[in-house]
């Protein structure tokens, strides 16, 4: 049966338009990609949109997958095209309602969840600060926990690259989350 | 890098489930627009040829009915119209 098949028989299920192959092909990747496209965006409806044109693409295009990589590794890459094309599509205009939208959510039940919840807000927001090839970089090795080489191939470059961007990430995200450390007498929430 | 940060952004970066509703939206996204089947078109496009084809003949016969008429010569006009 095609739901429970192995991973070429899938591909090449759909291939052959078979409607069963494509929703089996989903539910075994749909948390994968929804996941990078959240993590990405910090917003479930953004990454509804992010991971409805991840599919459409990926459906539309299975004819072309040579395997040639990994088809993780291709599906890998198409959710991370459609996260740096969202971001060029809608530029600066999300972290500004990100911000405010995370004010307006903030919960007060009691204050460890407050605080913890405060924390949360600020890694949130200083992740989204971060240049989209930094942030991707991010999601895909805390999200996925791709390796470096993993992480290479999905971004089409060297793992030299890989750790360099990481490295930054790291120092930008630790100077951003330093006070926030400090606040708390330097013990995380 | 701190083991606070790489703890931090382990919990906050955690995979999530995708929500219920997305492959129905993936399915009302990829519903082909409905088109006429081919047998229909194949007929509707012979008529439409027919009728330009019709229009053109007529209007090309048109003119040459209207090029068959020649204004009578300068000189005759002249000799009836401005006869004293």
């Amino acid at each position: 049966m095609v739901l429970e098949g192995s991973e070429p028989d899938l591909v090449q299920a759909c291939r052959r338009g078979e409607s069963d192959a494509f929703r089996a092909l989903f539910e075994r990747y749909k948390d994968k990609v929804f996941s990078i496209a959240f993590r990405f965006s910090g917003n479930q409806a953004t990454a509804m949109d992010i991971a409805q044109d991840t599919f459409l693409k990926l459906f539309s295009t299975i004819r072309d997958f040579r395997g040639d990589s990994s088809f993780d590794t291709w599906i890998y890459r198409m959710v991370v095209n459609s996260c740096l094309d969202h971001r060029r599509r809608t530029w600066r205009l999300l972290p500004l309602m990100h911000d405010h939208s995370a004010t307006l959510r903030q919960p007060g039940d009691c204050l460890s969840e407050l605080l913890r919840s405060e924390m949360s807000g600020r890694v949130r927001s200083a992740v989204d600060r971060l240049a989209p090839d930094l942030r991707i970089a991010i999601v895909l090795r805390y999200t996925e926990g791709l390796s470096y080489q993993e992480m290479a191939e999905v971004l089409g470059c060297s793992t030299g690259t890989v750790a360099s961007r990481l490295n930054r990430a790291h120092k930008m995200l630790e100077k951003r989350l330093s006070y926030v450390v400090k606040e708390n007498g330097g013990r995380h929430v | 890098m701190s083991d606070w940060l790489d703890l931090e952004l382990s919990e906050q970066l955690a995979p999530v489930a995708a929500p219920d509703e997305l492959w129905k939206r993936i399915q009302n996204a990829r519903t082909p627009v409905r088109r006429a089947p081919r047998v229909f078109s194949l007929p509707v496009a012979a008529a439409a040829t027919l009728i330009l084809a019709g229009a053109l003949w007529f209007m090309a016969r048109g003119q040459q009915q209207t090029a068959g008429f020649r204004p009578a010569a300068a000189h005759t006009e002249c000799a009836l119209c401005h006869t004293v």
